[in-house]
């Protein structure tokens, strides 16, 4: 089981979705949320000031990202992600899930290493089992 | 008395054929020059010589052009590199054609396509230049139209795709929120036995609404798709994946198929298209099959000149194409009162067929059967 997951998505429903599809699936004892790449990357910005010598925040372990999102989308959250100013963060591995079908978005997904793999909504049971198995996670 | 007598029938003749010649400048619609050989300051070389369509399109009349050196096709508006381009075949003496915005006597302007053609002497000596122009005013109006059709056209189409995209979208996000509720609702054991029925109606209609969705979407993504790849498909492969996925039917229903395409072992084709072709098709055959009569596939493919004909023959209960045959191959159109038909199958079958470049054909008689000629270059 991982340590910690973070789903990023703007939508309340598709997060309390994740939420219980993970922790039925026990796939991560813990899940974070942010409801857009702002908010995910300002949580990242006090992660990073408040970790100190005495005390490491968890970080989270995988990423679950959704693209179409307002203030900042999911694209322009992995450009900044995928910086320098993230880098003791940005070992996560993304995995994008989407409702989209736009062949641009799948095209543009394989150009980010960080992306292992591109899912489509909703979440299930068996997208978390087939997930283990690709990162190689044992229960 | 002395006289002389000179056959002058040659000389007549010469005259008349010049006459004929002349009229061919005096007459033409087309605009013509002559001048001299040499360019006196980087202008056009003196003119000697303009015919009457010169005099009408530039509104020069002769007298007050001839013996000039002139710039007149020179103006605010002028393309200066085309000049520039004209100037330099006169030094080389070269042929050259150029197309300008030029300048009437009364400053209107017009467009013209302007020919420059060196004339030498038995010498080699270059003795004068003639020029033809032709006003393309018209011409290069409707080029301009066009262009700008094609340019707002081609945006128009950009802008639906993108629209088709998001609305598809903004379909789906919700939908795949129900679906995934309804995921988590079924481990629930339900004791209400009204609210387990009015569920299982829920999660019905919501799934039909996903796979219409679905289908909507693969509909765009093949219209989107004018280029996709190909490449050398084995048939018989081919075959072997859509029997796999239609096994629990073919099991069901054990049809007589029979397949004849050792002609065509490769076929120059997009593999999943051609799959979801046969599949589409097979399907169909299966569903309209007759109650009366064991189920009869019989599939062929042959090679002619550059062509594949892949035929496609069932025994099946058939279209009425007498009242149908314009509606054969329409999105959402359905033949039969079949719970299952969504009037999809046919009209995704010609959209991949068509994107593939080939064509498709239906021979169909009701309780006969049902005939399909699929035809792609090979």
């Amino acid at each position: 089981m991982l340590e910690q997951i973070l789903c990023i998505d703007d939508d309340p429903i598709t997060l309390m979705l994740c939420k219980k599809v993970i922790s039925k699936s026990s796939f991560s004892h813990e899940i974070i949320t942010a409801q857009n790449g702002e908010e995910a990357l300002h949580h990242f910005n006090t992660l990073k000031y408040t970790n100190n010598k005495n005390k490491v925040n968890k970080k989270p372990e995988l990423i679950f990202l959704d693209l179409n999102m307002p203030v900042m989308g999911g694209w322009e959250f992995l450009d900044h992600f995928t910086s320098e100013a993230y880098m003791e963060f940005n070992t996560a591995k993304v995995i994008v899930l989407s409702s989209t079908i736009d062949p641009e978005d799948l095209a543009k997904a394989k150009r980010y290493p960080i992306i292992i793999d591109f899912l489509s909504k909703p979440i299930t049971q068996a997208m978390l089992e087939y997930l283990k198995k690709k990162i190689g996670l044992k229960d | 008395m002395i006289g002389a007598i000179q056959d002058i029938t040659k000389q007549k003749e010469e005259e008349q054929r010049l006459k004929l010649l002349e009229t061919v400048i005096t007459q033409s619609k087309d605009s013509i020059l002559i001048t001299e050989a040499n360019s006196l300051d980087r202008k056009i070389p003196r003119i000697v010589y303009v015919n009457p369509a010169f005099s009408q399109m530039s509104g020069y009349q002769s007298n007050e052009i001839i013996g000039k050196s002139t710039n007149i096709f020179k103006g605010p508006k002028s393309d200066s590199e085309e000049l520039k381009k004209l100037l330099r075949a006169i030094k080389n003496e070269e042929e050259c054609v150029i197309e300008t915005i030029t300048y009437t006597k009364t400053k209107e302007e017009y467009w013209v396509r302007f020919a420059m053609i060196p004339i030498f002497n038995n010498e080699g000596v270059i003795t004068h230049w003639i020029s033809i122009q032709r006003d393309i005013t018209d011409e290069k109006k409707l080029e301009t139209e066009k262009e700008h059709l094609i340019r707002e056209l081609t945006q128009n189409n950009k802008d639906l795709k993108q629209f088709s995209y998001i609305t598809s979208h903004n379909l789906r996000a919700p939908l795949s929120n129900l679906i995934g509720l309804l995921n988590l609702i079924e481990d629930i054991p339900m004791e209400n036995e009204e609210l387990e029925e009015i569920l299982a109606g829920f999660t019905k209609s919501t799934h039909l609404l996903n796979e219409t969705i679905n289908d909507l979407v693969k509909v765009i993504i093949i219209k989107d798709n004018p280029s996709m790849q190909k490449e050398e498909v084995s048939l018989k492969e081919v075959f072997e994946n859509v029997f796999s996925q239609l096994s629990f039917q073919i099991e069901l229903h054990k049809p007589i198929i029979k397949l004849k395409f050792d002609r065509v072992p490769l076929l120059n084709t997009n593999k999943a298209y051609i799959e979801s072709i046969l599949l589409n098709l097979l399907t169909n055959s299966i569903k309209y099959k007759s109650e009366n009569r064991k189920l009869k596939i019989s599939i062929t493919a042959e090679q002619i000149d550059h062509h594949a004909i892949l035929t496609f023959k069932d025994n099946g209960i058939g279209i009425d194409l007498e009242r149908n045959r314009d509606k054969v191959f329409g999105l959402y159109q359905r033949f039969h009162n079949y719970p299952d038909s969504k009037g999809l199958g046919l009209y995704l079958v010609k959209s991949q067929v068509e994107t593939m470049g080939g064509t498709i054909t239906i021979d169909s008689e009701v309780n006969k059967g049902t005939t399909f000629t699929i035809t792609f270059k090979n």
